[in-house]
């Protein structure tokens, strides 16, 4: 049996088959398509699009969450920032990564409207 | 393959009942299932029972209390889809002819875990960051909304439904009629999603028994119900981008589903869907193609899908307002349809149902639109 490796510390990242090609995410040590453990970190393209979003509401306040599509063909569940009151998110928005944070088990992205973007 | 029967049912009010341990809780739906059955208890062969949050050995635990030991019993976990599963096994071992009887029941007492959305898996990197039911399917709601230009306030409509119908049945958790103001005005829970727009958190448990076509010939009981059809599908693992408002596994499951039982979408009399929240509502309206995609509020507003209608859908109330006590609703929506299909069901009564469905789904797992889905198809 193989034992598991490290994926170079990499937080922002998927992991690519250099067999197949697939991505996959969050980051494995064996590609789900085809086996293969030939598989290396690759950062994720920091520009998105927002698919969906929704809100985390806890003691008052009011956080934008959603699901930012990426180039690499993965999905993230991301906080927005910069929005509240009448400045809402919309389906389709162009993002920008503006912070990872390391939070307990795992990786926490944050996203931002691209400028120039009307909310 | 040989026909399989839904023999006897058991289902108990869902509710608030902190009160009582989960084998106490329990055990008066399968008493009931078995009773109504009318068979021996020596002629069931194997067991399955589902709880999600309840622990381990469940079924043992609960089919103590009612003299049922001894035989095989299999504790089964799907999330939302578990005591689904468990039928689904069942029937399966009757229709090939290993076994003729077998009891299935699914119990959660949510109560027990709090208030809050559920808890979903600490190893979960979504969960981690906060994904909870409620923002996903708030999230489906959202992109529903951005295809098909519905409002969130539209969305209240169903809830008034699910509420209009549970008021009309005895065992559902909320009992009381609300409007569409009372909707809009409840809690925001997660954007665009407010409390009235959630199923409740509830206990509940129910049971049926299932029986060969030579057990369903003897049968002094309630006529028994054919199972026409039962598909489960486990959900695609998939990291990448996907259609949240078309439900890739619903949809697949209910196509074969109608193709199993040699029927199409307008024979349906009577449905349970997963109505979890809102918006799955009208999604499964469009998985089960009851209408075109994005045509769901509108069948919604015709009247169709409510009590009196041409194809009534959550006669009980549903999960949003019989309850969804996860493991249990399941059986309990094959309870409901079972009793429909044998005009037991009083003032929340199908007239003249002869065919109707249940289907179920969820799990809350990254990379999977759902962990679980299964649909059943009654015949009387």
């Amino acid at each position: 049996m193989e034992e598991t490796r490290s994926n170079g510390g990499n937080a922002y990242a998927c992991s690519h088959c250099r067999d197949c090609g697939y991505n996959n995410f969050p980051v494995s040590d064996v590609c789900p398509q085809c086996l293969s453990l030939s598989v290396d970190a690759q950062t994720l393209s920091s520009e998105g699009v927002l698919y969906s979003f929704s809100s985390l509401n806890k003691a008052g306040s009011k956080q934008f969450v959603g699901y930012i599509d990426l180039p690499e063909s993965i999905r993230v569940f991301a906080k927005l920032e910069d929005f509240s009151g009448d400045a809402r998110p919309f389906c389709g928005m162009p993002v920008t990564l503006s912070a990872v944070n390391e939070v307990g088990n795992g990786p926490q992205f944050v996203f931002r409207k691209n400028a120039g973007v009307a909310a | 393959m040989s026909k399989v029967y839904v023999l006897g049912t058991g289902i108990r009010k869902f509710g608030r009942f902190p009160e009582l341990s989960t084998k106490a809780f329990t055990w008066p739906v399968v008493r009931e299932a078995l009773l109504e059955s009318g068979i021996e208890r020596s002629d069931i062969d194997v067991a399955y029972a589902s709880s999600v949050f309840g622990g381990s050995l469940m079924g043992q635990a609960v089919l103590g209390q009612v003299g049922l030991s001894g035989l095989p019993i299999i504790n089964v976990e799907d999330a939302c889809s578990s005591s689904a599963v468990g039928v689904r096994e069942a029937a399966a071992r009757i229709a090939s002819g290993q076994i003729e009887a077998a009891v299935i029941f699914g119990v959660d007492m949510l109560t027990k875990l709090g208030r809050g959305p559920l808890p979903l898996n600490v190893d979960d990197w979504e969960a981690v960051n906060g994904l909870t039911m409620p923002i996903l399917y708030a999230m489906r709601a959202q992109r529903y909304m951005h295809e098909h230009g519905i409002k969130a306030s539209d969305l209240s409509e169903v809830t008034v439904k699910a509420r209009a119908q549970g008021a009309r049945n005895p065992l559902a958790q909320f009992q009381k009629t609300v409007t569409v103001e009372e909707v809009n005005a409840s809690r925001e829970i997660a954007d665009p999603l407010r409390m009235l727009h959630c199923c409740p958190t509830g206990d509940g448990a129910a049971a049926i028994v299932l029986g060969s076509e030579r057990l369903a010939r003897q049968s002094k009981g309630p006529v028994p119900i054919e199972i026409a059809a039962n598909i489960f599908h486990s959900g695609v693992y998939q990291p990448g981008p996907q259609s949240m408002t078309t439900s890739h596994i619903s949809s697949r499951s209910a196509k074969e589903a109608y193709e199993s039982a040699g029927i199409g979408p307008s024979d349906v009399d009577v449905a349970e869907l997963h109505d979890s929240f809102a918006i799955a509502e009208l999604m499964y309206y469009e998985a089960f193609q009851f209408c075109a995609p994005g045509d769901a509020l509108a069948l919604l507003r015709s009247g169709a899908t409510s009590l009196g209608g041409r194809q009534v859908v959550n006669p009980s109330g549903g999960l949003m307002s019989r309850g969804h006590p996860v493991a249990a609703s399941g059986v309990a929506q094959l309870a409901e349809i079972t009793r429909q299909l044998q005009g037991r069901s009083g003032a929340h009564q199908v007239e003249g149902a002869k065919l109707g469905l249940a289907h179920v789904t969820g799990g809350g797992i990254m990379g999977f639109e759902h962990g679980a889905c299964a649909v059943t198809i009654l015949k009387r």
